[in-house]
């Protein structure tokens, strides 16, 4: 991938993840490095943000005789996640207008 | 590298941060290296290399930890946003700043420039104030002088006449020169000091987080 991924960009990623359901640190990472190579440590500081500006919170269930932390979307995250949906497709359609030589030009 | 010194690196690291902010971060990679673990298809040692070097990480969320206490206190501005939080958000800023290895060598020229100028300033005084003792000594001396041979005492009492004349002069004029150079440098630190303040912000998210991703593979070429 030729682009670099602005962490806005990441924020949305994991909140649409959320979206889906509860689910732990571990699968979040594997799910985004599905789509797009991330690191496996860049989620850390994207999910610590989420949940300090109440757009995700956390809570830990036993799992195998040990914790497992999982994240929850709250209503603040799912009004943000719409905001950069609507954000992402006009960012999307003015680059593309760029990169496809004006929008009257066919 | 395995699980524990990895582990132990990243503490080591986040030491400065608040304890909250540290166990989480730990708890978090705990957490991912039971997990992959129990994937069971690596090692301790396939995952530490996976992570990258904790010294990275632990920038990483550093940078965002400041990010987020300088956004918070915008944000809530003065009301809630206690003296500490300020303190220590300058205080991140600055680590953020002496990171550099350019701005360390920067620092050291002005900090040893200050104190040139300083020990300049303070040695002109101490010329000035010689000049003013001379000068007493003069008038003292051809007083004395003045019983043995009126001639050489009023030529040396001249002489101090002379020399206090000097000594008010250039004391007065260092003074209010002192004054000034002191208030021109407090000025220009001040609007240095505003105009790097978003600079530096910048910077420390550049070399915080987005380093990251090209060390860490979003940024390549397919």
């Amino acid at each position: 991938m030729a682009f670099k991924i602005e962490s806005n960009l990441l924020d949305a990623c994991a909140l649409s993840i959320l979206k889906r359901g509860d689910t732990y640190g571990y699968e979040i990472t594997q799910e985004m490095q599905k789509a797009i190579s991330v690191s496996e440590s860049t989620l850390y500081p994207v999910l610590r943000r989420l949940q300090k500006e109440e757009l995700c919170r956390t809570y830990d269930m036993p799992f195998q005789g040990r914790n497992r932390r999982y994240y929850a979307i709250t209503e603040k995250g799912e009004e943000k996640l719409r905001f950069y949906k609507r954000e992402w497709s006009e960012y999307r359609s003015a680059i593309e207008t760029i990169l496809n030589g004006g929008s009257n030009n066919e | 590298m395995n699980r524990k010194e990895f582990i132990s690196a990243l503490e080591r690291e986040l030491r400065k941060l608040p304890a909250e902010e540290r166990e989480a971060a730990v708890e978090y990679f705990e957490e991912y290296f039971d997990e992959v673990l129990a994937a069971g298809n690596r090692t301790e040692e396939e995952i530490c290399k996976e992570l990258g070097n904790p010294k990275r990480i632990a920038a990483e969320i550093k940078a965002d930890y400041a990010a987020r206490i300088l956004e918070d206190d915008e944000k809530i501005g003065e009301t809630r946003a206690s003296r500490g939080q300020r303190v220590s958000a300058v205080w991140w800023v600055l680590l953020g700043i002496c990171a550099a290895p350019v701005s360390i060598v920067l620092a050291t020229v002005l900090f040893v420039l200050l104190i040139c100028l300083i020990v300049v300033v303070a040695a002109i005084y101490i010329a000035i104030a010689a000049v003013g003792v001379g000068a007493i000594a003069c008038v003292v001396f051809g007083l004395v002088a003045l019983f043995s041979s009126i001639s050489t005492g009023l030529m040396f009492i001249g002489f101090g006449v002379v020399l206090i004349a000097i000594f008010l002069g250039v004391g007065a004029a260092m003074i209010m020169g002192t004054k000034k150079l002191f208030r021109f440098i407090k000025r220009k630190a001040g609007e240095r000091r505003e105009k790097n303040k978003s600079k530096k912000l910048e910077r420390m998210y550049a070399e915080g987080r987005y380093e990251n991703f090209k060390k860490g593979g979003v940024d390549y070429e397919e």
